[in-house]
Protein backbone atom coordinates (compact mmCIF):
# COMPACT_ATOMS: atom_id res chain seq x y z
CA UNK A 1 0.00 0.00 0.00
CA UNK A 2 2.20 2.52 1.11
CA UNK A 3 4.76 1.37 -1.85
CA UNK A 4 2.23 2.25 -4.36
CA UNK A 5 1.37 5.30 -2.58
CA UNK A 6 5.37 6.17 -2.62
CA UNK A 7 5.17 5.70 -6.34
CA UNK A 8 2.33 7.97 -6.96
CA UNK A 9 3.66 11.15 -4.56
CA UNK A 10 6.79 10.37 -6.35
CA UNK A 11 5.22 10.78 -9.81
CA UNK A 12 3.32 14.15 -8.31
CA UNK A 13 6.61 15.51 -6.63
CA UNK A 14 8.38 15.48 -9.53
CA UNK A 15 5.70 17.10 -11.94
CA UNK A 16 5.39 19.50 -9.16
CA UNK A 17 9.05 20.26 -8.71
CA UNK A 18 9.57 21.16 -11.79
CA UNK A 19 7.72 24.20 -12.39
CA UNK A 20 8.39 25.10 -8.94
CA UNK A 21 11.99 25.12 -10.44
CA UNK A 22 11.35 28.02 -12.74
CA UNK A 23 8.65 29.75 -10.26
CA UNK A 24 11.68 29.88 -7.71
CA UNK A 25 14.29 30.45 -10.19
CA UNK A 26 12.49 33.78 -12.16
CA UNK A 27 11.23 35.05 -7.93
CA UNK A 28 15.18 35.12 -7.19
CA UNK A 29 15.63 36.82 -10.71
CA UNK A 30 12.73 39.74 -10.56
CA UNK A 31 14.21 40.46 -6.60
CA UNK A 32 17.41 40.88 -7.57
CA UNK A 33 16.43 43.25 -10.58
CA UNK A 34 13.72 45.31 -8.86
CA UNK A 35 14.47 47.98 -6.86
CA UNK A 36 11.32 49.18 -5.92
CA UNK A 37 11.17 47.67 -1.87
CA UNK A 38 7.44 46.74 -2.21
CA UNK A 39 8.23 44.55 -5.53
CA UNK A 40 11.53 42.99 -4.36
CA UNK A 41 9.40 41.86 -1.14
CA UNK A 42 6.41 40.65 -3.72
CA UNK A 43 9.38 38.10 -5.47
CA UNK A 44 10.86 37.23 -1.82
CA UNK A 45 7.50 36.29 -0.68
CA UNK A 46 7.13 34.08 -3.61
CA UNK A 47 10.43 32.36 -3.11
CA UNK A 48 9.41 32.15 0.92
CA UNK A 49 6.30 29.89 -0.56
CA UNK A 50 8.43 28.00 -2.83
CA UNK A 51 10.48 26.54 -0.15
CA UNK A 52 7.79 26.23 2.01
CA UNK A 53 5.82 24.00 -0.98
CA UNK A 54 9.19 21.92 -1.48
CA UNK A 55 9.36 21.32 1.97
CA UNK A 56 5.78 19.96 2.01
CA UNK A 57 6.50 17.80 -1.26
CA UNK A 58 9.52 16.60 0.58
CA UNK A 59 7.75 15.55 3.37
CA UNK A 60 5.05 13.59 1.75
CA UNK A 61 6.88 12.03 -0.46
CA UNK A 62 9.68 11.07 2.80
CA UNK A 63 6.28 9.48 4.46
CA UNK A 64 5.26 7.76 1.53
CA UNK A 65 8.65 6.20 0.33
CA UNK A 66 9.48 2.55 1.24
CA UNK A 67 12.32 3.00 3.57
CA UNK A 68 15.73 1.17 2.51
CA UNK A 69 17.96 1.03 5.31
CA UNK A 70 21.68 1.03 4.78
CA UNK A 71 22.90 0.15 8.43
CA UNK A 72 26.16 -0.12 10.12
CA UNK A 73 27.76 0.17 13.31
CA UNK A 74 27.86 3.83 13.87
CA UNK A 75 29.21 6.59 16.57
CA UNK A 76 25.84 7.72 18.00
CA UNK A 77 27.76 10.80 20.04
CA UNK A 78 29.48 11.71 16.73
CA UNK A 79 25.86 11.87 15.31
CA UNK A 80 24.46 13.67 18.20
CA UNK A 81 27.40 16.15 18.31
CA UNK A 82 26.88 16.96 14.72
CA UNK A 83 23.20 17.55 14.96
CA UNK A 84 24.13 20.21 17.76
CA UNK A 85 26.61 21.67 15.41
CA UNK A 86 24.57 21.79 12.50
CA UNK A 87 21.64 23.26 14.68
CA UNK A 88 24.16 25.89 16.78
CA UNK A 89 22.73 29.38 15.37
CA UNK A 90 19.46 28.34 16.04
CA UNK A 91 19.83 27.10 19.47
CA UNK A 92 21.94 30.63 20.28
CA UNK A 93 19.35 32.68 19.03
CA UNK A 94 16.33 30.94 20.68
CA UNK A 95 18.52 31.61 23.67
CA UNK A 96 18.65 27.79 24.61
CA UNK A 97 21.86 26.27 26.47
CA UNK A 98 22.88 22.51 25.50
CA UNK A 99 23.60 19.84 27.85
CA UNK A 100 25.33 16.83 26.64
CA UNK A 101 25.33 13.36 28.71
CA UNK A 102 27.29 10.54 27.23
CA UNK A 103 27.74 7.18 28.91
CA UNK A 104 31.37 6.86 28.33
CA UNK A 105 30.90 2.92 27.55
CA UNK A 106 28.69 3.37 24.74
CA UNK A 107 29.27 1.03 21.96
CA UNK A 108 28.77 1.56 18.41
CA UNK A 109 25.75 1.46 17.25
CA UNK A 110 23.88 -0.03 14.06
CA UNK A 111 21.87 2.45 12.17
CA UNK A 112 21.59 4.31 8.75
CA UNK A 113 23.17 7.40 10.16
CA UNK A 114 21.39 9.99 8.15
CA UNK A 115 18.35 8.68 8.80
CA UNK A 116 18.99 8.92 12.24
CA UNK A 117 20.82 11.63 11.70
CA UNK A 118 17.32 13.09 10.46
CA UNK A 119 15.43 12.24 13.52
CA UNK A 120 17.42 13.66 15.60
CA UNK A 121 18.00 17.32 13.88
CA UNK A 122 13.60 16.81 13.40
CA UNK A 123 13.40 16.16 17.21
CA UNK A 124 15.66 18.60 18.18
CA UNK A 125 14.46 21.44 15.92
CA UNK A 126 10.80 20.74 17.49
CA UNK A 127 12.39 21.13 21.14
CA UNK A 128 13.47 24.97 19.91
CA UNK A 129 10.12 25.67 18.93
CA UNK A 130 8.61 24.25 22.46
CA UNK A 131 11.29 26.55 23.87
CA UNK A 132 10.40 30.00 22.11
CA UNK A 133 11.37 31.71 25.54
CA UNK A 134 14.81 30.15 25.80
CA UNK A 135 15.58 27.33 28.41
CA UNK A 136 17.95 23.92 28.24
CA UNK A 137 17.93 21.20 25.82
CA UNK A 138 19.26 18.03 27.10
CA UNK A 139 20.89 15.20 24.88
CA UNK A 140 21.27 12.01 27.00
CA UNK A 141 22.87 8.86 25.34
CA UNK A 142 22.80 5.44 27.72
CA UNK A 143 22.59 1.87 27.33
CA UNK A 144 19.74 -0.18 28.83
CA UNK A 145 17.48 -3.09 28.56
CA UNK A 146 15.23 -3.05 25.97
CA UNK A 147 11.83 -3.18 27.92
CA UNK A 148 13.27 -1.66 30.70
CA UNK A 149 10.40 0.20 32.15
CA UNK A 150 8.24 -3.24 32.13
CA UNK A 151 9.34 -5.35 34.61
CA UNK A 152 5.85 -6.45 35.83
CA UNK A 153 6.24 -10.39 35.88
CA UNK A 154 3.29 -11.32 33.71
CA UNK A 155 3.19 -9.02 31.54
CA UNK A 156 3.95 -9.72 27.72
CA UNK A 157 7.10 -7.42 27.63
CA UNK A 158 8.61 -8.70 30.78
CA UNK A 159 8.48 -12.08 29.29
CA UNK A 160 9.66 -10.46 26.20
CA UNK A 161 12.95 -8.96 28.79
CA UNK A 162 13.66 -11.87 30.35
CA UNK A 163 13.98 -14.33 27.65
CA UNK A 164 15.38 -12.10 25.06
CA UNK A 165 17.71 -9.25 27.02
CA UNK A 166 18.23 -7.25 24.53
CA UNK A 167 20.08 -4.04 25.07
CA UNK A 168 19.61 -0.43 23.38
CA UNK A 169 20.88 2.50 23.19
CA UNK A 170 18.73 5.20 24.48
CA UNK A 171 18.80 8.73 23.37
CA UNK A 172 16.52 10.87 25.36
CA UNK A 173 15.89 14.96 24.10
CA UNK A 174 14.71 16.76 27.16
CA UNK A 175 13.52 19.84 26.59
CA UNK A 176 12.34 22.96 28.77
CA UNK A 177 9.68 24.22 27.18
CA UNK A 178 5.84 24.31 27.06
CA UNK A 179 5.16 20.87 26.86
CA UNK A 180 2.65 18.93 25.50
CA UNK A 181 -1.23 19.11 25.86
CA UNK A 182 -2.45 15.76 27.27
CA UNK A 183 -5.24 15.41 25.03
CA UNK A 184 -2.72 15.96 22.13
CA UNK A 185 -0.11 13.09 23.33
CA UNK A 186 -1.63 10.39 21.75
CA UNK A 187 -1.70 12.07 18.27
CA UNK A 188 1.43 12.96 18.41
CA UNK A 189 2.84 10.65 15.81
CA UNK A 190 -0.21 10.43 13.28
CA UNK A 191 0.57 11.74 9.86
CA UNK A 192 -0.77 15.58 9.27
CA UNK A 193 -1.04 16.06 12.72
CA UNK A 194 0.30 19.34 14.45
CA UNK A 195 0.01 22.17 16.66
CA UNK A 196 2.28 24.98 14.46
CA UNK A 197 0.76 26.80 12.34
CA UNK A 198 3.25 26.18 9.34
CA UNK A 199 4.57 22.91 8.23
CA UNK A 200 2.96 19.35 6.95
CA UNK A 201 2.63 17.59 10.42
CA UNK A 202 4.75 14.61 9.15
CA UNK A 203 7.75 15.15 11.13
CA UNK A 204 7.19 12.99 14.02
CA UNK A 205 5.70 10.28 11.78
CA UNK A 206 8.49 9.83 9.22
CA UNK A 207 10.63 9.79 12.94
CA UNK A 208 8.33 7.18 14.46
CA UNK A 209 8.76 5.01 10.89
CA UNK A 210 12.72 5.51 10.54
CA UNK A 211 12.92 4.08 14.23
CA UNK A 212 10.64 1.72 13.51
CA UNK A 213 12.04 0.35 10.32
CA UNK A 214 15.75 0.21 12.59
CA UNK A 215 13.70 -2.13 15.18
CA UNK A 216 13.70 0.57 17.89
CA UNK A 217 10.55 2.71 19.57
CA UNK A 218 10.34 6.43 19.87
CA UNK A 219 8.21 7.49 23.07
CA UNK A 220 7.55 10.86 24.62
CA UNK A 221 7.03 12.08 27.99
CA UNK A 222 5.74 15.64 28.42
CA UNK A 223 4.10 17.84 31.53
CA UNK A 224 3.12 21.23 30.63
CA UNK A 225 5.01 24.25 31.39
CA UNK A 226 7.82 22.22 32.38
CA UNK A 227 8.87 20.03 29.22
CA UNK A 228 9.26 17.01 27.13
CA UNK A 229 11.50 14.35 26.78
CA UNK A 230 11.28 12.35 23.65
CA UNK A 231 13.35 8.92 23.53
CA UNK A 232 14.71 7.04 21.22
CA UNK A 233 15.79 3.54 21.43
CA UNK A 234 17.79 1.73 19.02
CA UNK A 235 18.58 -2.33 19.60
CA UNK A 236 21.93 -2.45 19.99
CA UNK A 237 22.17 -5.95 18.19
CA UNK A 238 19.68 -5.45 15.37
CA UNK B 1 38.48 33.98 -15.58
CA UNK B 2 36.47 35.42 -18.48
CA UNK B 3 33.17 33.91 -18.67
CA UNK B 4 32.74 35.25 -22.19
CA UNK B 5 35.40 32.60 -23.86
CA UNK B 6 33.49 29.99 -21.98
CA UNK B 7 30.85 27.68 -23.26
CA UNK B 8 27.73 26.13 -21.01
CA UNK B 9 25.25 23.59 -22.90
CA UNK B 10 22.32 23.41 -20.95
CA UNK B 11 20.04 20.49 -21.32
CA UNK B 12 16.78 20.87 -20.33
CA UNK B 13 13.13 19.26 -21.64
CA UNK B 14 11.44 21.80 -19.31
CA UNK B 15 10.89 25.43 -21.31
CA UNK B 16 10.51 27.41 -18.19
CA UNK B 17 13.93 25.90 -16.42
CA UNK B 18 15.67 25.72 -19.66
CA UNK B 19 15.13 29.59 -20.10
CA UNK B 20 15.63 30.08 -16.91
CA UNK B 21 19.55 28.91 -16.29
CA UNK B 22 19.96 30.19 -20.06
CA UNK B 23 19.17 33.93 -18.80
CA UNK B 24 21.18 33.49 -15.71
CA UNK B 25 23.92 32.16 -16.95
CA UNK B 26 24.12 34.89 -20.08
CA UNK B 27 23.93 37.51 -17.26
CA UNK B 28 27.09 36.02 -16.07
CA UNK B 29 28.72 36.08 -19.75
CA UNK B 30 28.72 32.87 -20.55
CA UNK B 31 28.12 31.53 -24.43
CA UNK B 32 24.98 29.49 -23.77
CA UNK B 33 23.30 26.57 -25.72
CA UNK B 34 20.61 24.92 -25.27
CA UNK B 35 19.20 21.18 -25.87
CA UNK B 36 15.66 19.97 -25.11
CA UNK B 37 16.72 16.10 -24.77
CA UNK B 38 19.55 13.91 -25.05
CA UNK B 39 20.25 13.08 -28.76
CA UNK B 40 20.33 17.31 -28.74
CA UNK B 41 22.87 17.16 -26.44
CA UNK B 42 25.05 14.34 -28.19
CA UNK B 43 24.83 16.14 -31.45
CA UNK B 44 25.97 19.77 -30.07
CA UNK B 45 28.63 18.58 -28.34
CA UNK B 46 29.95 16.85 -31.75
CA UNK B 47 29.79 19.98 -33.57
CA UNK B 48 30.51 23.05 -31.27
CA UNK B 49 33.22 23.54 -28.32
CA UNK B 50 31.33 23.46 -25.38
CA UNK B 51 33.11 23.94 -21.21
CA UNK B 52 30.55 22.48 -19.38
CA UNK B 53 27.83 20.60 -19.29
CA UNK B 54 24.43 21.44 -17.17
CA UNK B 55 21.89 18.75 -17.52
CA UNK B 56 18.39 17.24 -15.87
CA UNK B 57 18.41 13.88 -15.30
CA UNK B 58 15.05 12.97 -17.23
CA UNK B 59 14.28 13.83 -20.51
CA UNK B 60 11.76 12.58 -22.79
CA UNK B 61 14.09 10.57 -24.98
CA UNK B 62 17.05 9.75 -22.68
CA UNK B 63 17.77 9.46 -18.71
CA UNK B 64 20.81 11.15 -17.48
CA UNK B 65 22.03 7.16 -16.87
CA UNK B 66 22.29 6.64 -20.40
CA UNK B 67 23.39 10.04 -21.41
CA UNK B 68 26.15 10.84 -19.45
CA UNK B 69 28.19 7.64 -20.03
CA UNK B 70 27.71 7.92 -24.06
CA UNK B 71 28.83 11.82 -23.11
CA UNK B 72 32.01 10.16 -21.35
CA UNK B 73 32.62 8.45 -24.10
CA UNK B 74 34.13 10.98 -26.79
CA UNK B 75 34.49 13.47 -23.90
CA UNK B 76 36.33 12.04 -21.28
CA UNK B 77 37.36 15.39 -19.06
CA UNK B 78 34.26 17.21 -19.88
CA UNK B 79 32.46 18.67 -16.57
CA UNK B 80 28.94 17.67 -16.02
CA UNK B 81 26.60 18.92 -13.52
CA UNK B 82 23.36 17.22 -13.07
CA UNK B 83 19.98 18.23 -11.67
CA UNK B 84 17.17 16.25 -10.46
CA UNK B 85 13.84 16.21 -9.38
CA UNK B 86 14.74 14.10 -6.59
CA UNK B 87 17.25 13.71 -4.07
CA UNK B 88 19.83 10.54 -4.33
CA UNK B 89 20.88 11.03 -7.51
CA UNK B 90 24.05 11.53 -6.17
CA UNK B 91 24.26 7.50 -4.99
CA UNK B 92 23.46 6.03 -8.78
CA UNK B 93 26.39 3.73 -9.39
CA UNK B 94 26.15 4.86 -13.35
CA UNK B 95 27.16 8.53 -12.50
CA UNK B 96 29.49 7.75 -9.85
CA UNK B 97 31.70 6.03 -12.59
CA UNK B 98 30.79 8.99 -15.13
CA UNK B 99 32.26 11.27 -12.73
CA UNK B 100 29.80 14.04 -12.36
CA UNK B 101 31.24 17.17 -10.94
CA UNK B 102 28.08 17.86 -8.74
CA UNK B 103 24.14 17.18 -8.03
CA UNK B 104 21.65 20.10 -7.61
CA UNK B 105 18.04 19.37 -7.05
CA UNK B 106 15.10 20.65 -7.88
CA UNK B 107 14.08 23.87 -6.98
CA UNK B 108 17.63 24.80 -7.78
CA UNK B 109 19.31 27.23 -5.58
CA UNK B 110 20.87 29.38 -9.34
CA UNK B 111 23.27 30.86 -6.91
CA UNK B 112 25.02 27.32 -6.14
CA UNK B 113 24.88 26.28 -9.38
CA UNK B 114 26.36 29.54 -10.68
CA UNK B 115 29.00 29.32 -7.73
CA UNK B 116 29.87 25.78 -9.20
CA UNK B 117 30.29 26.43 -12.65
CA UNK B 118 32.38 29.55 -11.59
CA UNK B 119 34.60 27.35 -10.19
CA UNK B 120 34.81 24.65 -11.90
CA UNK B 121 35.43 26.93 -15.29
CA UNK B 122 38.11 28.91 -13.11
CA UNK B 123 39.79 25.79 -12.85
CA UNK B 124 40.46 24.99 -17.24
CA UNK B 125 41.39 27.09 -19.99
CA UNK B 126 38.12 27.50 -22.84
CA UNK B 127 38.12 25.16 -25.42
CA UNK B 128 37.01 27.05 -28.04
CA UNK B 129 37.91 30.10 -29.66
CA UNK B 130 38.11 33.13 -27.98
CA UNK B 131 35.70 35.94 -29.24
CA UNK B 132 38.30 38.86 -28.59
Amino acid sequence: MLSALGEMAAGVAHEIKNPLNAIQGFSMRLSSKVQEPSLKKYADTIVQEVQRLDTIINDVLEYSRTTKLSKKPEDFKKLVDEVVQFAEEKFEKAGIRIVREYDPDLPLVPMDYNKIKQVILNLALNAVHAMSGGGTLTFKLSVADALGDAETPGSKDWVAHVFLDQKVAVLAITDTGSGIAPENMSKLFHPFFTTKTTGTGLGLSICHKLIESHGGTISVQSVVGTGTTFSVQLPLDA
Amino acid sequence: MDPHQYTVLVAEDEEASRFLYEEELKDEGYRVRTAENGLQVLGTLEDFPVDLLVTDVKMPDMHAIEMVPRVRQDFPDLPILVVSAFKGMEDDFTLKEARVAAYFTKPVNIELLKGKIREILSAQPPRGPSRL
